[in-house]
């Protein structure tokens, strides 16, 4: 077995033993590497995700100092004024001020009136990859339905779109551990690029309003509550790339499991019933985010380990998806399981914004594959990327 | 006699995600294991549409907004 290890192929093609072995280790776990607690049990995960002693950024209270933590160099700064001013690395009042702005595109109800436009997309990419008799997963169908999905709600004009995903690649490299300085320089010029353009497009929907995201974000205006033009190029920007990576991943995941698993795949095309809950445990069974951190903020004690102020803990989704004290028989994949708590989406403040959208996305593109390609084959054993935190596969080679 | 809105939990299905306080601060705080209190549930009509937002933005739909007639005096 592989021990815990997120710079090696082996621990990423399958970290569920040593996540097991995390677990039997102890609920927080040093790990002198990234300087990190790792934090492997599903109550811990569940509970520290909740908690406000804990944050995503600890900037709100603290200097980089004050927190014993070096400040960033300063070339770096284009990539973390982006990320830093994005909803998910901001706590409140700040991130209660834009989550207010932004819920509203992604309440279930607002999330419902786009499924129709989901599942004929869905179906389109499904019936082409059939006329090709087969293709990549990835690049045919998982990536473009999200894609185009979130871009259509931004307002992003397909001719623009093309640059998103190598920029959104860029980017989430800074959010592997310890990255290297190749990384953060490409993911600095990805975030100049990215920035741009959309301060471009910003500038032309004040001229022109449209019936799209960002016009509504420049017109929000709730009790006096508005966006700086930083934080809305920066909400875009997390949209946009929140709003895709860990779908294509998800779907990507989810149908190698099935592929491995063919007794429950000829179940799943049997009972289309099932696909509501077999989302749900592909979501948990191999969940397209395995590491979430948080910042410490004040000193918490987890199983008689006190973990003071200016520790960073590294909560292990793919370990608490696979806990045993939550769920019967956690390493057998169970398309039916009705109890299913998995911690795919997250919890707390941070909860996944899109997670209406994302269910829906996913039915859409599991039920139009399942109803296209009833004897979708895989081609080739797929290989994973060398990214742990946001982990997927390189391609999936498929045929009809 | 006024229309207004109450602020309901569904204490069996609320999950402690705390996303309501942290969207409606102004009438929702949250106890010690981080479940929701709210001391006055009628929800004053400037923060109406907060409220609305915070009953969407509920992972588990735990939160609702019910409207009620209030104005008529009750004993006691």
């Amino acid at each position: 077995m592989t021990a815990f290890d997120p710079w090696s192929p082996a621990f990423v093609a399958d970290p569920y033993p040593a996540y097991a072995a995390l677990r039997d280790r102890g609920r927080a776990v040093r790990f002198e590497p990234t300087r990190q607690w790792l934090v492997p049990h599903h109550d811990d995960v569940s509970a520290l995700l909740r908690d406000r002693r804990l944050g995503r950024t600890y900037q709100h209270r603290f200097s980089h100092e004050e927190f014993g933590r070096t400040p960033p160099p300063p070339e770096h700064e284009p990539f973390h004024v982006l990320n830093g001013n994005g909803l998910l690395d901001l706590e409140a009042p700040d991130h209660t001020r834009i989550r207010r702005l932004v819920s509203k595109a992604f309440t279930p109800r607002t999330v419902e009136r786009l499924r129709p436009t989901v599942e004929s997309l869905a179906s389109r990419l499904a019936d082409d990859l059939v006329a090709d008799g087969g293709g990549d997963l990835l690049a045919q169908v998982a990536e473009p339905l999200p894609v185009a999905v979130i871009a259509e709600m931004l307002g992003i004009p397909p001719q623009d779109r093309e640059p998103l995903r190598p920029w959104s690649a860029a980017i989430c490299g800074m959010f592997e551990l310890n990255p290297d300085e190749a990384t953060a320089a490409a993911a600095v010029r990805a975030s100049e690029e990215f920035s741009g353009y959309l301060r471009g497009l910003i500038a032309q929907r004040r001229a022109r309003p449209g019936d799209d995201l960002v016009s509504a974000l420049i017109a929000a205006h709730d009790g006096g509550e508005t966006l700086t033009e930083q934080e809305m190029v920066s909400t875009c920007v997390l949209l946009l790339n929140a709003g895709h990576e860990a779908t294509v991943n998800t779907t990507v995941n989810g149908w190698w499991t099935l592929f491995r698993h063919p007794e429950q795949l000829a179940a799943l095309r049997a009972r289309p019933g099932l696909l509501p809950t077999a989302v749900e445990e592909l979501l948990r069974y191999d969940t397209p985010l395995q590491m979430f951190e948080r910042w410490v903020l004040d000193d918490i004690e987890l199983g008689g380990t006190v973990i003071p102020r200016g520790s960073e803990v590294a909560l292990l989704f793919g370990s608490a998806n696979h806990d045993p004290a939550h769920f019967t028989d956690p390493g057998r994949l169970d398309l039916a399981r009705e109890d299913n708590p998995h911690v795919t989406f997250g919890a707390g403040i941070h909860y996944c914004l899109g997670a209406p959208l994302a269910r829906v996305e996913l039915l859409a593109s599991f039920g139009a594959l399942l109803r296209a390609a009833p004897g979708l084959r895989l081609v080739r054993e797929p290989s994973w990327k060398p990214g742990y935190v946001i982990r997927g596969l390189t391609e999936l080679l498929v045929e009809v | 006699m006024t229309i207004s809105s109450l602020l309901r939990i569904d204490r069996i299905a609320c999950d402690g995600h705390g996303l309501c306080a942290d969207l409606l601060p102004e009438l929702i705080t949250l106890d010690e294991w981080g479940y929701p209190v709210i001391p006055l549930s009628v929800v004053p009509h400037e923060l109406e549409r907060h409220a609305r937002r915070a009953v969407a933005a509920c992972p588990v739909l735990a939160l609702r907004l019910d409207s009620t007639a209030h104005g008529v005096r009750r004993g006691g």
